[in-house]
């Protein structure tokens, strides 16, 4: 997904203060795009209404309040921010704070205290992006940030997982649960497959469901809005190393359609790993970068303390990219030329 | 040699005025420190076996054993002084036990590097889940409800390691001390 | 420092306008490790500042004696000396914070704050100067080391100076974990420092205009 498209050198001649021109930074031909980040940015919210959907669906009131809470927290750091740095305060409008809001909001547990989503936002943006002078400029995922931020504040928090409203009509006695991911790793009880892919399981507020993220993200990836390199990338690899070990001990680990429909690998691939910022600049390099991510989610899940690790793997990954860049640098147009 | 003795003679000078300082310090001050080190295994060893009055030290098994005495000379119990591996670095705790050593009287730990905030609430309140628990069985640390019947232990939440470890060092300081108390009474 | 500064204005240096920590970024080992609580903090200020003032008063007492090629040995010799026994000192007092300071009170050995004061100032200046040097600079040390064990302490442990001051209901029940451990480390110290330098920057642009 598209945290920002990188920001060239604004074009000094008609700088419009609405929706100044931003280009992929990318080896020549460089073709101007119509694309703005407010367009991109409007795609990506548009494409996570399913997600929210079926998050209010699972989670009533507390999906949206923790919503509201980090997108409010992430745009307040970064007008605070931009006010910091004298700047004007049009990077408000577009909507890459909302974004990296909403997707730390889908990532956290819906019973977290709203002012713990709140501070997640205002450290998401203020840390992440703003310290590292705004939007483009940014090494690490901000949603992701924010994330690890509030897993390292509140563990206890983090890790409390509720009751879907489906299952709390049904009647299931209990008053937290644990997650797949969780049962998988210490060999309990695992839910059905297909309320894996619905998303009737406990979890994120808005990773639960496979089938939500599948239908957004793939409806980016048709609108050329993200890139299916990273996606394929992680997918493919996850499934991959999860089928590897599902083969040497099925006792032990689950198989890889347990995996990719569990956690937040299937939201996280379509709406994380895609994110412009922070992932390399050539196309094989963003394939080598989901690659890298599903990889390190699988490490993390089979061998980690933690039964996920999808935040841990694009921190980690975002904190390689320099190096996958210069392992990959682009051909020039027309073919090699000997430096 | 002139050159020598020119050059260094300030270097030597010093190094022995300020050994003797140091001598002087250390000497001023050791009694307070072990006194203090002192005091702080005794006032663990209080918590754990609470009657304590007078106690000698034995070693039994590779591990220092207090066995402590009320005032009427009678035994109050043990206190092990066990060290093991905790989640960053190592655990030392004293474990006490009833005077048959069928009980564990409680536990404290003296020395960890514990995450602060979560893994060294082990140092505090939630060690008292230990007090009564049967020392002849492993004792076990669980995430959520314990029960004390099943000589369980709630977890700290988000620190299941560092509960699990003490739980650890527990259970196998107890089971190898237990069986040669019976010949120290 | 071309023209000779007055001891009050070699005091204020250390404290603002050079502090150590927030300025010269010396000394990280402690400010990052024991700063997460206000008594640590303090007590770590304290024994550096004890140490840069012995250091700082022997080197400049003996300035003239010193052969140049052996002085680090001699900085050294001093320094090691007086850390040993503002440790032993510390034990035989407060045993509860030296053990919470660990090996960070010997440690102090290494900061590079305290050699730096005897190799810039106290090697060259007269006693009175370096005196007033040490104790600017080591109050600035404790200065700095406090606002960060302020507020990694009350954001951390919900307590100041082990007293609680943030009511167990405020934050949900939950304190800022991670203020207690070295990530808050450094971004608290991260805050502060960018606080500080645009506070300088406003300042020198204040001051050209």
């Amino acid at each position: 997904m598209s945290e920002a498209v990188e920001e060239a050198k604004p074009a000094p001649a008609k700088k419009e203060e609405e929706a100044a021109r931003e280009f992929l930074v990318s080896s020549a031909p460089h073709l101007a795009a119509t694309t703005t980040t407010r367009r991109i940015m409007f795609e990506v919210v548009f494409a996570m209404a399913p997600l929210f959907l079926v998050a209010i669906y699972m989670y009533r009131v507390s999906a949206v309040v923790l919503v509201v809470c980090t997108v409010a927290g992430c745009l307040l750091s970064e007008a605070v921010a931009n006010r910091i740095r004298g700047r004007s305060q049009s990077s408000l409008g577009d909507g890459s704070a909302v974004v990296t809001g909403v997707i730390l909001a889908f990532s956290l547990p819906p019973s977290l205290h709203p002012y713990m989503a709140f501070l997640g936002g205002v450290v998401a943006i203020a840390l992440a992006k703003a310290v590292f002078g705004g939007l483009g400029q940014n090494l690490f995922n901000p949603a992701m940030v924010g994330r690890a931020f509030l897993m390292i504040c509140f563990p206890a928090a983090m890790v409390t997982w509720t009751l879907t409203a489906p299952m709390r009509e049904a009647g299931v006695d209990a008053v937290s649960m644990a997650t797949p991911l969780y049962a998988a790793a210490k060999n309990l009880g695992l839910p059905a497959l297909s309320d894996l892919f619905l998303g009737n399981v406990g979890g994120c507020v808005g990773e639960t469901s496979t089938l939500a993220a599948l239908i957004g993200g793939l409806w980016l990836v048709f609108r050329r809005v993200a890139d299916w390199r990273p996606v394929v990338g992680v997918l493919g690899s996850a499934a991959i190393f999860a089928a590897i070990a599902h083969l040497i001990n099925p006792g032990e680990y689950e198989g890889p359609l347990f995996h990719l429909t569990s956690g937040a690998l299937m939201f996280g691939a379509f709406f994380i790993a895609t994110d412009y910022v922070g992932a390399p600049l050539s196309p094989i390099g963003r394939l080598l970068f989901g690659a890298g991510v599903g990889l390190l989610v699988m490490l993390i899940r089979l061998f980690g303390a933690y039964p996920e690790g999808f935040m841990f793997a694009i921190l980690i990954m975002n904190s390689l990219t320099p190096l996958i860049d210069r392992w990959t640098v682009p051909k020039p147009f027309g073919g090699h030329v000997a430096a | 040699m002139k050159k020598f003795v020119d050059e260094s003679w300030l270097v030597l000078v010093m190094g022995v005025v300020f050994a003797c300082l140091l001598a002087g310090t250390q000497t001023s001050l050791e009694a307070r420190i072990l006194e203090n080190q002192a005091r702080a295994l005794n006032e663990a060893i209080a918590e754990v076996v609470p009657v304590v009055d007078t106690m000698e030290t034995l070693t039994v098994d590779g591990n220092t054993v207090y066995k402590c005495l009320d005032k009427e000379g009678n035994l109050a119990g043990w206190a092990v002084d066990a060290v093991g591996t905790g989640f960053v670095d190592k655990i030392r705790l004293v474990a006490g036990l009833s005077p048959d050593g069928s009980r564990v009287t409680g536990i404290k730990v003296i020395e960890d590097l514990e995450t602060p905030g979560l893994g060294n609430k082990i140092e505090g309140e939630w060690a008292d889940q230990y007090k009564g628990l049967d020392a002849s069985r492993k004792i076990e640390a669980i995430k959520g409800e314990a029960n004390r019947d099943n000589n369980e232990v709630q977890a700290i939440t988000g620190a299941t390691y560092s509960s699990t470890y003490v739980t650890d060092i527990v259970n196998d300081v107890i089971e190898r001390v237990r069986p040669m108390l019976e010949e120290h009474r | 420092m071309a023209k000779e500064v007055s001891n009050l204005e070699q005091f204020k240096d250390g404290v603002l306008g050079n502090n150590p920590v927030l300025v010269q970024l010396l000394g990280m080992c402690p400010t990052l490790a024991v700063t997460n609580s206000l008594e640590n903090a303090l007590v770590m200020g304290m024994a550096a500042t004890f140490v840069v003032v012995m250091s700082n008063l022997i080197t400049s007492t003996l300035r003239n004696l010193i052969k140049p090629h052996v002085r680090i040995l001699i900085f050294t010799l001093t320094i090691a000396t007086f850390v040993t026994i503002a440790d032993l000192t510390l034990k035989a007092y407060i045993f509860e914070v030296s053990k919470k300071l660990g090996a960070f009170v010997p440690l102090i050995i290494v900061n590079c704050m305290i050699i730096c004061r005897a190799e810039v100032v106290a090697i060259k200046k007269g006693v009175a100067k370096s005196l007033a040097d040490a104790f600017g600079i080591g109050i600035g040390f404790t200065l700095a080391l406090s606002i960060l064990g302020v507020v990694r302490e009350i954001l951390g442990s919900g307590t100041l100076m082990n007293r609680q001051v943030l009511p167990d209901a405020f934050l949900d029940g939950h304190t800022w974990v991670i203020m207690v451990l070295p990530p808050g480390a450094f971004l608290t110290l991260g805050v502060v420092v960018g606080v500080v330098n645009h506070v300088r920057a406003r300042g020198a642009k204040g001051g050209a205009a």
